[in-house]
């Protein structure tokens, strides 16, 4: 649980995505499952998000905004703003993993089997999740509640690998 | 583009609370009820780590500070391609990690 005091940095993301994360199985195990899905999607944006500012050099108790508006330079000098039509808000999930993959760390870019990974996971995830799903009357199904856990789960359990 | 790296330098209250925290970590002592506990969180291999420091001392410090000095410590201590490694560094006064629920949290009965 983090303290309200620390305001928005990288490990607020961080805690706030381990504390949504529980919410969103405590959903799931109650068969709340459109509100499981809704949670997961914005859990593994928020790793996603870490990992690309830990990346860019931050440390965990750096703010976020100014990370924020430094990530989308770096998608522009890249020539990544084709793939800002994913952006969507800053809640783009594919946005996050290209700019991810693009991003030089001490250690170099992502290995070329980690990146088919997280394409992988994340287009899994955009099948089921947009910020949009808040408005859905639906209860969703268990099996994709699964699915989208599953690779949120990847996520975070390789984010180390992600932002090092 | 010119690069601008800049690096905030510690007050020196926080120097010397950072001096104190490297000292613990060197030579923790046996005493239960010293302070600062401090609790690593390594959840294994290949994940990160995170870091919880209970201490009175905190008391005037601001949220920021605690964690550059946790973070400074840890990277006196274990050096800079561990300090990678942190996900979250977080100082907390006795009062706050009760609040927090942080023993319990870290599936720890002692309360700090």
């Amino acid at each position: 649980m983090a303290p309200a005091a620390f305001g928005e940095s990288v490990q607020d993301l961080e805690l706030a995505a381990r504390a949504r994360l529980d919410d969103a199985l405590t959903l799931r195990d109650r068969n709340r499952l459109i509100g499981a899905v809704y949670l997961l999607g914005y859990v593994a944006e928020m790793y996603l998000k870490v990992a690309v500012y830990r990346r860019l050099g931050a440390r965990p108790n750096a703010q976020t905004r100014p990370l924020w508006r430094r990530a989308r330079n770096e998608a522009e000098r890249m020539e990544l703003p084709r793939h800002l039509g994913q952006w969507d808000g800053g809640h783009g999930l594919m946005f996050w993993a290209r700019l991810l993959w693009s991003l030089p760390s001490a250690e170099g870019t992502l290995d070329g089997r980690v990146r088919a990974d997280l394409f992988r996971h994340v287009s899994r995830i955009e099948r089921h999740w947009t910020i949009h799903l808040r408005y859905s009357p639906n209860q969703g199904g268990w099996q994709e509640a699964q699915i989208v856990y599953a690779s949120v789960e990847w996520i975070r359990r390789r984010r180390f690998q992600l932002w090092r | 583009m010119p690069v601008h790296k800049i690096r905030r330098n510690l007050s020196p209250q926080a120097f010397e609370l950072r001096a104190a925290l490297v000292a613990e970590w060197r030579s923790p002592r046996a005493d239960k009820s010293a302070e600062p506990v401090i609790y690593e969180v390594d959840p294994g291999a290949d994940e990160p780590l995170w870091l919880y420091v209970v201490w009175s001392r905190w008391k005037d410090v601001s949220p920021t500070d605690r964690s550059d000095v946790i973070l400074d410590a840890f990277e006196e201590i274990r050096g800079k391609e561990e300090l990678v490694r942190i996900a979250a560094a977080i100082g907390l006064t006795p009062a706050e990690a009760r609040a927090e629920g942080i023993a319990k949290m870290l599936g720890r009965d002692d309360e700090p």
